[in-house]
């Protein structure tokens, strides 16, 4: 399975989570080995892996924290 | 630290990755994407990613993972498992070894990189891959098992987009001998695990308490006093997942798993059937804890008073025994699968016997989808497939259906690139296999040719119909739209009204005014399975068969709704009751049957009924009462609006010449319904081909017919020809009728009613 499948079948393709404390996490499994990375600018996630760019809202972009760790893209949102 | 295995879910299965509740992910100090061991049993030992846990496992202390990782650590689902941090080299090369009856040609380095990507491997780990092509592969299940023969540097390592990879010379049959370093881990692929099925949570759920809880934990059942249960039945139309189930938790709990096929166990000689099902259950129980299957019971346990045969009899009395004679014999389990649960005998069907019958329906569209992505998991599939969208246009497909929906599409996507395969060579380019992709159009084609196996005996094929192509009768169609697609489309609209959804509609007039069409299109845009009853055909010459027929009608549309039945003239089965005393009763009895099916205890959940009728006088009153077939739709005779647009239908594709003028003829033609009007355009084109035909050598035909056009006196002499069918006699006879049907049902508004009825 390459990375683009895998960003695409996770589910839509950026799952998000909302957990009990109010914490609110973006996940996606972009694949191991590819070049990735993610930037927050403003409210919005802007993830480059290779040359595709894909970009997802994550409501509030002050409280975030964006990072990509073998290929597991993370954003989370601290209420 | 300690964790419990818990299944993952369908999406996320097959790529190494680990649910972990965030909780316990803080504890280890381990955050999403790290790479962690989970140790099982037996040095079982599997390496994974770190996925962020679902919400609903905060602080429960559960891992998730996949069956291929379970098969990996050698742990079940609720077994608990070390996990910890793990230390993980990127590869720079691996060895991988293919096996040998595997024939590829070329370099497939690279798409085996792809596709292990991300994966850790170890030395002697087999990795199930799906190459996307061949009789060995193509299809989720069946994957090749590629084996890791070297890897630098040695231990666990990961395979990223810069690892070399080399494929050894030997097959890896040959390598399996050696290297035993991997130890557990070098084991078969899983056959089916839990998350291959998919929509079936809750069965599944009530299925692993039956009997993994009181295999795993005997003591649990021995605390509360009671027995645990000794069999569970599932039944549930065909292609929904019984087998699959049975299977599936044999394999997760690694009991010992005996199969018994109905037909199988019957012998020619006295008593031999029964010694083997004695057989059986002794094996079974010798190398408890067991599960024994029973696949179609119903043929090795139909009911004793309905069966000729006497060897059935002893069998069913020896299953019976053997089934309550089980207190001695602990920890053997009979799952038994059927689809005709009411053809197996009562005795069985009791407590202590089949303690509990568990339903397994035709999946939901969630279901649907859950199911598909299992299918579609080891699948190449091309960008922007939605089988969300899919999930929702497969009304009544169960698991079998939706299964040969994807295998054939993918047998779409083979025959694109077949031309380009050399079938007489051995082997296969890897550059093709590597450009096979399973497409939009794949998925659209093979969804036309596949129809829900539930609705195969009554299933009619979705007209290609729309609103378009009805002319005219524009209230009819909203109120057809109001009665049929709103139900379906704002279901919450419906919800917060507190209103039911109207069950039935009749629609009446003279012949030829478009019924049968608007039902078509009503079909066409509903979005749901359509089942058209021509009337007659109901009728049987056996006693009851008739009223049979109706309800089995009623009983397909129910599992698979939504669905809309029509009736095409209803007035031939629903007569009115009290006046026929000729035919010994089957029509009144077949009228009755249809009462209590549109308004019966069971209520009809998104099936909407449809009939037409000429004669609706002659139709039964409680038929048409509220609640069954409640709204009533005069289809009438057009007026000159309606006339035009009709002919404006017809005439959308006919080459006409400049001088016709529709608005006059639509005024000429009084008194014509639909079909003459379609029949009157018919005429005049066939005497512009006539005209043509006759003045035209036959060689010039091919190149001169572009310039035919039909011309308004062909549209005169078509008026002589085709006359108006409906005369002012039949069309007062209607407005009687609509008058009265009018005052019957004085909740309509006015001035719709006289705006529609014209």
């Amino acid at each position: 399975m390459n990375g683009q499948e895998q960003f695409r079948e996770a589910e839509g393709p950026v799952g998000r989570r909302e957990y009990a404390d109010g914490a609110v996490v973006f996940v996606a499994d972009v694949g191991v080995g590819r070049e990735a990375s993610v930037d927050v600018v403003g409210d919005t996630a802007i993830v480059v892996a290779d040359d595709e760019q894909y970009e997802f809202d994550i409501g509030d972009g002050e409280n975030a924290q964006a990072f990509i760790k073998n290929g597991v893209l993370t954003v989370e949102v601290n209420a | 630290m300690r964790l419990t295995v818990k299944p993952l879910k369908q999406k996320d299965a097959g790529r190494g990755l680990a649910a972990i509740d965030r909780a316990a992910m803080s504890e280890m100090g381990v955050e999403n994407g790290d790479y962690i061991v989970i140790e099982g049993k037996n040095s079982g030992r599997a390496v994974a990613r770190v996925w962020p846990g679902y919400p609903e496992d905060e602080g429960k202390g559960v891992v998730r993972i996949d069956g291929q990782l379970r098969q990996e650590a050698n742990v079940g689902i609720d077994d608990s498992v070390e996990v910890e941090d793990a230390d993980v080299q990127p590869a720079t090369s691996i060895t991988v070894a293919l096996p040998q009856n595997l024939r590829v040609r070329g370099n497939v380095g690279p798409h085996i990189r792809n596709k292990l990507s991300g994966q850790a491997v170890t030395t002697g780990q087999t990795v199930p891959f799906s190459l996307g092509l061949g009789p060995l592969s193509s299809m989720s299940g069946q994957k090749i098992p590629l084996k890791i023969a070297e890897t630098d540097p040695s231990g666990t390592v990961v395979v990223t987009d810069s690892t070399d990879i080399q494929v050894s010379e030997k097959p890896a049959e040959q390598i399996a001998g050696e290297a035993g370093a991997g130890g557990a881990a070098s084991q078969e692929t899983p056959n089916v695990t839990y998350e291959d099925i998919g929509g079936l949570d809750e069965e599944l759920e009530q299925v692993r308490e039956m009997i993994e809880l009181p295999m795993r934990h005997p003591e649990l059942f021995q605390q509360l006093g009671i027995e645990p249960p000794k069999g569970v039945l599932l039944h549930g139309p065909p292609g929904t997942g019984k087998t699959l189930m049975a299977k599936a938790v044999a394999n997760e709990i690694d009991a010992y798993f005996t199969n018994i096929s109905g037909p199988e166990i019957m012998s020619k000689y006295y008593g031999e059937s029964e010694e083997q099902l004695r057989e059986v259950f002794e094996e079974a129980e010798e190398n408890s804890p067991a599960i024994v299957f029973i696949d179609e019971i119903d043929s090795i346990a139909p009911k004793r008073g309905e069966t000729s045969g006497d060897v059935e009899r002893r069998v069913v009395a020896q299953l019976l025994s053997l089934m309550d004679g089980l207190d001695e014999r602990n920890d053997v389990v009979v799952i038994g699968a059927t689809n005709r649960v009411d053809s197996i005998d009562p005795a069985l069907r009791r407590g202590g016997r089949f303690d509990r019958e568990i339903e397994i329906g035709v999946p939901d569209k969630d279901g649907r989808k859950e199911i598909l992505q299992v299918h579609t998991r080891g699948m190449p599939l091309a960008e922007g497939i939605d089988l969300d969208q899919y999930a929702e246009n497969t009304h009544g497909f169960v698991g079998a259906d939706l299964e040969s929906l994807t295998k054939e599409s993918a047998m779409n996507a083979l025959r694109r690139i077949r031309p380009e395969l050399d079938l007489e060579s051995d082997q296969i380019d890897a550059e093709v296999l590597d450009r096979l992709q399973v497409s939009e159009s794949d998925f659209k084609d093979a969804l036309k040719g596949i129809e829900p196996s539930a609705l195969r005996e009554v299933f009619v094929e979705v007209p290609d119909i729309t609103w378009e192509d009805v002319g005219g009768l524009g209230d009819t169609k909203e109120r057809l739209r109001e009665t049929i697609q709103w139900p379906l489309e704002y279901p919450e609209v419906f919800e917060t009204m507190d209103m039911q959804a109207a069950k039935g509609v009749l629609m009446y007039g003279p012949p030829g005014t478009g019924k049968t069409l608007l039902a078509k299109a009503v079909a066409n845009e509903a979005q749901s399975n359509f089942i058209s009853v021509k009337g007659p055909e109901l009728l049987n010459k056996f006693v009851g068969e008739s009223e049979k027929g109706v309800r089995e009608i009623f009983e397909k549309a129910r599992s698979n709704a939504p669905t809309v039945i029509f009736f095409d003239e209803i007035d031939s089965i629903a007569g009115e009751r009290g006046r026929h005393a000729s035919d010994s009763g089957v029509g009144e009895r077949v009228v009755s049957q249809l009462l209590t099916e549109l308004d019966g205890i069971e209520a009809l959940e998104d099936v909407v009924v449809i009939a037409t009728s000429n004669r609706p006088d002659l139709i039964d009153s409680a038929l048409l009462r509220p609640g069954r077939l409640d709204r009533h739709v005069h289809v009438p005779v057009p007026d000159e609006d309606g006339r035009r647009k009709i002919l404006d239908v017809h005439t959308r594709n006919k080459p006409l010449a400049d001088d016709v003028d529709l608005d006059k003829l639509a005024r000429k033609t009084e008194g014509y319904v639909g079909a003459d009007i379609e029949a009157l355009t018919r005429e005049a084109s066939m005497a512009a081909s006539r005209e043509f035909i006759d003045s035209v050598s036959p060689e010039e035909v091919g190149e001169s017919v572009g310039n035919v056009r039909v011309t308004m006196a062909h549209f005169e002499n078509a008026l002589d020809e085709v006359g108006p069918s409906v005369d002012d006699e039949t069309r007062e006879r209607y407005d009687e009728i609509e008058e009265r049907f009018d005052t019957a049902e004085p909740a309509v508004e006015e001035d719709t009613v006289s705006r529609t009825f014209q």
